[in-house]
């Protein structure tokens, strides 16, 4: 689980301060063992993205949409799925995006 | 460490073949022993390189292939690595040579999935994603590196067209191989018009679907002089890591994985970019050989569009021949055969036997193979003796 009430779970790491998705066991900076659970807020920016005009076979169903690589204001990258998406025009890089959900999709955004 | 050396190559052709994994996986085989003056009973280890075997029907391939092959009693291990299969495998054979564990090592890499179908093939190689993130949240293989080319696009004002002359040069290049899976010449006009798979990459921007086969035999450089008058010699080996989501990177124009093994290979060998003459290096997606050309050293961040555009990247025409065989893009992309594919193109070429599409004066050549979005990558380097 990464996300939980639009807010995404994260370990911040008692020894650095890094900031890194919950599902990652130790601290990828400096690899301490000693992390503390945190929820951090699911909105950020789009930094990277495509749009799949052929898809995976169980997303077809899903199209239009586009995949994307999001900087939280936090500081890490998530990724997700951005429904409704059909062109480039309709989505610049540094587009502001948040959580809105999560499901068999993974997680769900929306621009902000 | 032992000198270690490449004494033989076999290869079948890449493409939509009717054999079966075992049957293209001996053929390579049987084609590298025939090729050489090795004993079949010289072998002492079998190294497999291959992904989807399940999907025809076949796993535990190593001693399916060795019985196969007539050598039931001789220990072999399948490795996977993605489409990096090949290159990690083959790393694994000369670690082991190297080390003294072994003399004669066979080395294949194998896949078999055109039949399953495009779309099955999409849903397989989205699987050699970080899955929970990538794959799991709609992305298909051919998404990831649109991922990675919209981001390099935008810092480095490069152009579609640009991705497109890398597709054109491959395919002229790929011409002139036999075993090539997509031999056409295409334009770059021909790369626009073709239909958008995940924007902004163009079916033509993307490497086949293959089936195919390569084998290649390791053995010390004292095996080689008894046994062979035609080898290479294995002067640089690098392996490297990234994080395996392109979310866990820093920055999506680049492959650490690449600049790591690239790194290793190249202070082992006592060589740098400069030196190597050609490159086989893995182009799966147009942009892939973009960021690959400059992650290897080759050109600075940000330049290979121009190099593209200018035409350094050509066979013989320009500061370095990348990818004479054709790449991934136009010799085909059979993902646990592609890395030894490599080697096969660059014995031939180090050996003078790579006909039109020889590199002139070909000394050094390299190898660049990773799996996935490079979450895996092995780099080696090769000389002419």
């Amino acid at each position: 689980m990464t996300v939980k009430n639009k807010k995404v779970l994260a370990y911040k790491c008692k020894k650095c301060g890094n900031l890194q998705l919950a599902t990652t066991i130790f601290c990828n900076k400096c690899s301490s063992q000693d992390l503390e659970t945190v929820e951090v807020e699911g909105k950020g920016k789009i930094i990277t993205y495509t749009i799949q005009n052929i898809a995976p076979e169980e997303y077809e169903k899903f199209k239009p949409y586009a995949w994307v690589v999001v900087k939280l204001d936090i500081g890490f990258n998530i990724s997700g799925f951005l429904p409704g998406i059909n062109s480039p025009k309709n989505l610049p890089i540094n587009a502001r995006v948040k959580i809105v959900d999560y499901d068999e999709r993974g997680i769900i955004l929306s621009l902000d | 460490m032992n000198k270690v050396c490449v004494t033989s190559v076999g290869s079948t052709k890449y493409g939509k073949l009717k054999e079966s994994i075992v049957e293209l996986a001996v053929d390579a085989a049987s084609d590298a022993i025939k090729n050489s003056k090795i004993e079949p009973s010289d072998i002492q280890y079998g190294f497999i390189s291959n992904v989807f075997g399940v999907a025809d029907n076949q796993v535990h391939l190593a001693p399916v292939i060795m019985s196969s092959l007539g050598l039931p009693h001789v220990p072999g291990l399948t490795i996977e690595s993605a489409c990096g299969s090949g290159s990690v495998a083959f790393r694994e054979a000369y670690a082991n040579i190297a080390a003294g564990f072994y003399d004669v090592i066979l080395v294949v890499g194998v896949e078999k999935v055109t039949h399953t179908g495009t779309g099955r093939s999409t849903t397989l190689f989205s699987y050699c994603s970080d899955f929970f993130y990538e794959g799991g949240s709609g992305a298909s293989f051919p998404g990831l590196f649109a991922s990675m080319a919209r981001a390099y696009l935008t810092k480095y004002k490069a152009t579609e067209e640009d991705l497109a002359m890398v597709a054109v040069k491959n395919h002229e290049h790929g011409i002139f191989n036999p075993k090539a899976h997509v031999k056409k010449k295409i334009t770059v006009e021909d790369v626009m018009n073709s239909p958008e798979v995940a924007s902004p990459l163009k079916f033509l921007d993307c490497c086949p679907f293959s089936d195919g086969a390569s084998a290649v035999i390791l053995c010390t450089e004292d095996f080689a002089k008894k046994h062979g008058e035609d080898y290479i010699e294995v002067i640089g080996s690098g392996r490297g890591a990234s994080p395996a989501a392109v979310q866990g990177r820093e920055d999506p124009t680049t492959i650490p994985s690449t600049r790591a093994a690239a790194q290793q290979a190249y202070k082992q060998a006592n060589l740098t970019p400069k030196n190597i003459d050609f490159a086989e290096v893995h182009d799966c997606f147009t942009i892939a050989e973009m960021i690959d050309i400059e992650d290897l050293g080759f050109f600075d961040k940000g330049s290979a569009a121009m190099a593209v555009r200018e035409g350094l990247t050509k066979l013989n025409q320009g500061e370095i021949t990348i990818n004479p065989s054709g790449g991934l893009k136009s010799k085909g992309h059979p993902i646990g055969a592609t890395g030894i594919g490599q080697v096969v193109e660059v014995y031939e070429q180090l050996l003078g036997k790579a006909d039109q599409r020889q590199v002139e004066d070909a000394e050094i050549g390299m190898t660049h193979n990773f799996g996935a979005t490079g979450a895996s990558c092995a780099v080696h380097i090769f000389k002419r003796v």
